[in-house]
């Protein structure tokens, strides 16, 4: 409760004073914040009714849990807002890092004397990384299945198994001798995503230089 | 190697060679989605076999009940069905009496495929276990009983259909091959399922070979 109060709450204080597009990414790092409290409580209750170990509970019931939890803002966002991938995108990502740090604070203090730097980095650059990239790759899949009705619901599922896989084969990797790959992962995921953006971006305006310096270049074609 | 993870690394490769090959063929505009949706089948069902991959390697052994991977499965059916029933057997079928001795003709794919998935309760496994296995492949049944329909309904009009028979057949024995595996991974015969893995393998490369043949055929 005291954290909930430090972090999510002076940033809604901020939400009055931004523009539009940046009051909508940090409106969604907000609700990745609740969200990872209510998957936390969900996560509890569940590890106590189904008795499973630590290890197993966090590989098969926990990703399902969080997955499907960060997904339901970014459906509803899709079909009541705005489909567009740049938005979906931007909005997924702040999501799914709001939940990462929520879950790192909640870590940090309750585990005050075990902290270090490495700790810190791997928190950060691993786990928080992950939450924002599989929460991407449904903002993502999302934006692509939304226009394809007759794909939406085998897509949806399809989108969250891809997310819900990503989830589970980190947790695996980090809790077993693998744990090396398991940290980069996401970095290097992430990575991928950046490029295939930035090469979408740069080819669009490469087009648009060519479309004004040959204006009428069918003319020529005929 | 480990023939547990042999059996799943085989497939997975042969998936992920056939998904990057799909997806270079036919994510791109114009193409129809009925084939698009065949190659997110595949990847599926890479996902799922990928992660069998990493818990094998992190701990030695797939989890005891249910794990995530089945989730691919359950996907990969799912993807064949939706692309069956909801982008094609509109254009193929039209819906008159004289295809109804054919339609219950193809029942006999699904009827098959029960038959198999009852060996499962010969299987020395949890009750659980059998059970989730059973469901994450219940979406092959209308799958496979479309595909034997769209294998078998006469061409009528533009060729389509005889040019994606070869298909057809190919991702009927898709789904025949991963059930057979399933079985035979159930059973512990880990030899037989790294030989119906490698046949799985070579048959999701047929199945988009055979879609993309099919797709340049009518197009002549």
């Amino acid at each position: 409760m005291i954290l909930f109060v430090c972090i999510p709450l002076p940033l809604l204080l901020t939400l009055f004073l931004l523009e539009k597009r940046s009051r909508i990414t940090v409106l969604y790092l907000i609700i990745g914040t609740f969200i990872a409290v209510f998957a936390a409580s969900v996560n509890g209750f569940l590890h106590d009714w189904l008795m499973m170990s630590e290890r197993e509970f966090t590989i098969t019931v926990s990703p399902i849990v969080e997955e499907v939890l960060k997904s339901f803002p970014i459906l509803f966002h899709a079909v009541v807002v705005s489909d567009k991938k740049e938005n979906l995108l931007m909005i997924s990502i702040a999501l799914g890092i709001g939940f990462g740090i929520f879950e790192n604070a909640y870590l940090m203090v309750s585990n005050v004397y075990g902290l270090t730097i490495v700790w810190a980095f791997i928190r950060a650059f691993g786990t928080a990384l992950m939450h924002g990239i599989c929460t991407c790759f449904v903002g993502l899949g999302i934006s692509y299945i939304n226009r394809r009705r007759k794909f939406f619901y085998t897509g949806i599922f399809a989108i969250l198994t891809l997310s819900i896989i990503y989830h589970a084969t980190y947790n695996s990797l980090v809790q077993s001798s693998l744990e090396f790959f398991g940290f980069f992962m996401p970095i290097v995921t992430y990575s991928v995503v950046l490029l295939t953006i930035y090469r979408d971006k740069i080819k669009s305006v490469t087009e648009k230089q060519k479309n004004l310096r040959f204006p009428n270049k069918n003319l020529f074609l005929k | 190697m480990n023939p547990i993870l042999l059996a799943e690394v085989v497939p997975f490769l042969g998936l992920v060679i056939s998904f990057i090959y799909g997806a270079a063929a036919f994510f791109k505009k114009g193409i129809a989605m009925y084939l698009q949706l065949i190659v997110c089948a595949l990847g599926s069902l890479a996902l799922g076999h990928f992660f069998r991959i990493i818990c094998i390697l992190t701990s030695g052994a797939l989890p005891a009940g249910f794990h995530v991977g089945y989730l691919g499965d359950f996907s990969c059916f799912m993807f064949l069905f939706s692309a069956n029933y909801g982008q094609m057997d509109g254009i193929v079928d039209d819906g008159s009496e004289k295809l109804r001795s054919l339609r219950r003709f193809s029942l006999v794919a699904p009827v098959v495929l029960v038959i198999l998935l009852s060996t499962l309760f010969l299987a020395d496994m949890r009750v659980i276990k059998r059970w989730i296995l059973i469901f994450s492949v219940l979406p092959a049944l209308p799958a496979a009983y479309y595909n034997l329909k769209h294998m078998l309904i006469p061409d009528m009009d533009f060729g389509f259909i005889r040019a994606i028979r070869p298909f057809n057949g190919a991702a009927l024995a898709f789904i025949f091959i991963n059930i057979v595996y399933q079985i035979l991974y159930a059973f512990g015969l880990y030899g037989f399922s790294v030989a119906a893995s490698a046949l799985l393998a070579a048959c999701s490369f047929i199945v988009i070979r055979n879609a993309k043949k099919g797709v340049e055929q009518w197009k002549i």
